[in-house]
């Protein structure tokens, strides 16, 4: 958790719009040991608490935070120390080591430093082969309806509406996307996330939290909770709405902590999608990923180093859109991969490689039939990540779905299957939560036959039995409300 | 229906072809208009065992579908109003604001059997160009090959955008039209033998009630008669979800280089103009073929909702005029078919049948049409006193009871519609 506090943090957000003298009062309230108290009884067992930016401020909130350090260790809390800006990582190091600290987070690497260091990096540019077993990126979002959502209310400005992408499909901000990308970068490693909530005049509601909290750990990543001021301030005074907001925080933290094993789950997927996510390729690769999670379509990432390699058994698409073409071995297995029945979708640098034009008009692509399969040549040289994620879901055809959802209107969900595919896991996070539609009377579709489902809240203890209904060909699942989210696990089977 | 009959023929006579009897009557007055028999079926399932010998008892009592598709191309017009990814509850769609599948299918079934050659189903689908058609029933969980193999060749088109026309196809309304003279529609709707209207029954807030002839309003593409026509997003998906601009309040004139209206200081009332332009749409292009999917449907209103409820009528109504058959359908659903405005289901809005009537389409005296089959009385599902204990219900009877699989009518007032009128 970020525990923010002390005369750094001052320092450094006393020059930030909507910093006010109460502010600058919770920063120093949280000083106080005795503010611990409400992590009684809650998962959070490690603080992130500011260490140094190279400011003046950096000696006296060392100092300031003694108190607090030495409360914490002895209710069996660790703290990390941020080391950010121009700090004398090596100082800053030797003095978190010092005070006692686990270990720091910061950027770059301190070879003997004596003390853990957790890389810390602007997603997505981690060290992905960093010896350290956590991995701390920054530069994410606050998940939500985009710019301005349902998730929290301007008071001020008096807004109440929700931000829309195209085709008024809701505009939803995720780091799910890169929590994808590094599972497959850096599968064994931790992946914490820096975000805080939306400043300003924005309130932020306990199911915001709760939100941000499942957009992490269903995509297998932590996010370092981070309070807003206002929250801070009430739970100092152990406000009753703050408490009880603090404590469904914790609830859900808590939850996930008892289902780590979820994390076992391989995601499914019929698309893959190739790039080596870098330099030229970045923004196209990875906002394609992006948007593949927003459009809800399954997907797999495919690393164009090892795509030579790679098993394309299971995929029946397969979107290629990095900049220069693969090396031809690679280039020659994903030809074959659409000769053989698949749909390759690719950049306009595939531009000649074979097919005969389908005849059929397309303003992006060019489509050609390849042997069995579908090739599609984007027609710009830098292809709209939107309309690739739209546009990979109608050559590979909604017959392929792996799901289908009714009654949600602005969600996201991450379908994994557990080891040996005993079961299905869909986590599905609500990001409405204004309208009637959103949460009741969800149905979800899967094409198996599936004989058993139930549903995880967060909070629960036990998962609810949910009901089946035969549907074409398939089985419907029947979920009461997602509010704002719910595990479905089914399975073919009795669920153990 | 004649046995001569051809797609432009189809369309050029007005609908003499549909009932075998219209001759074309002035836009006003009361001579009496076209009449042809109604059929009524009991039928409590979608099961295609008991909905093939159903419709096809119903369709011999009509004078077999033989004489009107044998070696035809046949457009059937789908009712898809309300978005494909909204149920009532857990309902499918099929079984609460969508025709079922498995009726379509059967009714495609039959027509094969009768010797039909080609089935196309339309439907105004808010997707991009791009994106098939079929995509739209697989989003909303429907098996696409069930269509595809109920009739020798089945064609899917989504009548939004030109299809494989170049322009727009112009239908004029015969004596000159109540809203506008002429509209401008896909090709399909010109380029078919024989034209059918297949939709559930619903209660409907703009035009009291919607069944094969509200249907008729989804015939105008977005294209022109869209909130933002003449816009595009993301280049291949026409702006805007529904016509409340155009054709509801007159707030635009179509695009596209469509007509615009008759009267441009006519009123600018949906309760005026959504009832004219269906009466328009149904004489400019004829039904030939009306089917009321009323095993399942929804009282309350045309597009789901938790206050809705979910019923069972249990019967399926179909004509070949689609006045006749409208009229027949309303009575079964306990409203009276010639009501005036002010009148349930007609609170707000003119009589869309009486109007249709007075273009010369068909009667909706019920007096005057021959009900085959079971008689109405038998059949009658009462919408009337749902809805009317919706009205003075504070807080409605029910919760949301009725929008769950098995549960029993219930539910509090109308709620607001949501998604696209088709």
């Amino acid at each position: 958790m970020r525990w923010l506090a002390g005369p750094l943090d001052i320092s450094q957000r006393e020059k930030k719009e909507g910093f006010t003298a109460r502010s600058k009062e919770v920063l120093q309230r949280w000083l106080d040991p005795s503010v611990l108290e409400i992590l009684r009884g809650t998962p959070v067992n490690c603080l992130v608490v500011s260490w140094a930016a190279g400011l003046p401020a950096d000696a006296e909130q060392q100092k300031a935070l003694v108190p607090l350090l030495e409360r914490g260790r002895t209710a069996g809390l660790s703290f990390v120390g941020l080391v950010e800006g121009e700090a004398n990582q090596a100082a800053a190091v030797a003095s978190a080591r010092e005070a006692g600290l686990a270990a720091v987070i910061m950027e770059g690497d301190l070879p003997h430093a004596g003390l853990p260091i957790l890389p810390l990096a602007a997603n997505p540019h981690l060290p992905w082969n960093s010896p350290s077993p956590v991995l701390v990126a920054k530069g994410n979002v606050w998940p939500g309806i985009a710019s301005q959502g349902l998730n929290s209310q301007d008071w001020r400005r008096g807004a109440d509406t929700q931000a829309a992408g195209p085709t008024a499909e809701p505009w939803i901000d995720s780091n799910g996307w890169f929590l994808r990308l590094a599972k497959v970068y850096a599968p064994s490693k931790t992946h914490w996330l820096l975000f805080d909530p939306p400043g300003g005049g924005n309130v932020v509601l306990a199911d915001a939290y709760r939100r941000a909290i499942a957009d992490s750990e269903s995509f297998c990543g932590r996010w370092v909770v981070s309070l807003d001021d206002a929250l801070r301030a009430s739970l100092a005074q152990k406000e009753q709405s703050a408490m009880e907001t603090w404590k469904s925080i914790g609830g859900a933290l808590d939850f996930f902590a008892k289902h780590r094993a979820w994390e076992t789950n391989s995601p499914v997927g019929l698309v893959g999608v190739i790039s080596d996510f870098s330099g030229a390729n970045e923004m196209v690769g990875t906002e394609t990923l992006n948007l593949m999670v927003r459009r809800n379509v399954p997907f797999r990432i495919i690393e164009k180093s090892k795509l030579a390699t790679a098993p394309l058994t299971g995929y029946k698409a397969l979107i290629s859109v990095d900049e220069a073409m693969p090396e031809p071995a690679a280039r020659q297995r994903l030809l074959d991969f659409a000769r053989q029945g698949g749909a390759l979708l690719a950049s306009q640098s595939w531009k000649g490689e074979g097919g005969t034009p389908t005849g059929a008009p397309h303003p992006r692509l060019d489509l050609r039939k390849l042997g069995k399969g579908k090739l599609a040549v984007c027609k710009d040289e830098t292809p709209d990540p939107y309309m690739v994620a739209r546009d990979i879901h109608v050559l590979l055809s909604r017959v392929n779905d792996l799901s289908r959802f009714f009654n949600l209107s602005a969600f996201l969900s991450a379908h994994t299957a557990a080891p040996g595919g005993a079961s299905a896991l869909l986590q599905i996070t609500n990001f409405a939560s204004a309208t009637r539609f959103s949460a009741s009377q969800v149905t979800v579709w899967f094409p198996q036959q599936y004989r058993a489902a139930r549903m995880w809240t967060l909070g629960s203890e036990a998962p609810v039995a949910l009901e089946l209904e035969p549907e074409n060909t398939g089985v419907d699942v029947q979920i009461p409300s997602i509010s704002p989210y719910a595990a479905v696990e089914a399975a073919l089977q009795k669920l153990a | 229906m004649h046995s001569g009959i051809t797609r432009r023929k189809a369309v050029g006579s007005l609908g003499a072809a549909a009932a075998g009897m219209f001759l074309g009557r002035p836009a006003r007055g009361y001579v009496p208009a076209p009449t042809a028999p109604v059929a009524i079926g009991k039928c409590a399932s979608y099961q295609p065992s008991e909905l093939l010998p159903v419709l096809e008892t119903m369709f011999d009592q009509l004078g077999g579908l033989g004489r009107l598709v044998k070696g035809k191309t046949v457009a059937i017009k789908l009712n898809f109003n309300g978005g494909s990814t909204v149920r009532l509850g857990y309902y499918p769609l099929g079984e609460s604001h969508w025709p079922h599948p498995n009726l379509i299918c059967a009714v495609m079934s039959l027509m094969t059997k009768a010797g039909v050659r080609r089935v196309r189903l339309v439907e105004c689908a808010p997707i991009p160009w791009t994106t098939p058609f079929e995509e739209y029933f697989l989003e909303a969980n429907w098996n696409v090959q069930d269509f595809i193999s109920s009739a020798p060749i089945v064609e899917f088109e989504n009548t939004n955008y030109l299809g494989s026309a170049k322009k727009l196809s112009r239908l004029s309304v015969p004596n000159g039209g109540l809203l506008f003279p002429a509209y401008d529609l896909n090709h399909s709707y010109v380029d078919c033998d024989v034209f059918v209207s297949i939709a559930k029954c619903k209660d409907h807030g703009t035009t009291g009630v919607s069944t094969v002839l509200k249907n008729q309003f989804g015939l105008t593409p977005l294209l022109a008669y869209g909130n933002f026509a003449g816009k595009w997003e993301d280049n291949d998906l026409v702006a805007g979800i529904d016509r409340i601009r155009v054709v509801h309040m007159g707030a635009m004139q179509p695009a596209f280089g469509a007509p615009a209206e008759l009267d441009p200081k006519s009123p600018r009332d949906e309760g005026y103009r959504v009832p004219r332009a269906i009466a328009d749409l149904v004489a400019a292009r004829p039904v030939h073929l009306a089917i009321t999917d009323g095993v399942t449907s929804m009282a309350g209103g045309q597009t789901p909702n938790p206050s809705l409820t979910f019923v069972r009528p249990n019967w399926i109504i179909a004509g070949t005029n689609v006045v006749n058959t409208s009229a027949v359908t309303l009575a079964a659903m306990n409203y009276n078919p010639m009501g005036q405005k002010g009148t349930i289901p007609f609170f707000r809005c003119d009589n869309k049948l009486r109007l249709a009537e007075q273009l010369g389409v068909g009667t909706c005296d019920l007096s005057q049409i021959e009900v085959v089959g079971r008689p109405i009385q038998e059949v009658v599902f009462d919408f009337k006193t749902l809805r009317e204990k919706r009205q003075s219900g504070p807080g409605g009877f029910g919760g949301r009871k009725g929008g769950q699989r098995g549960g029993e009518p219930g539910g509090p007032p109308d709620g607001p519609p949501i998604g696209r009128e088709n």
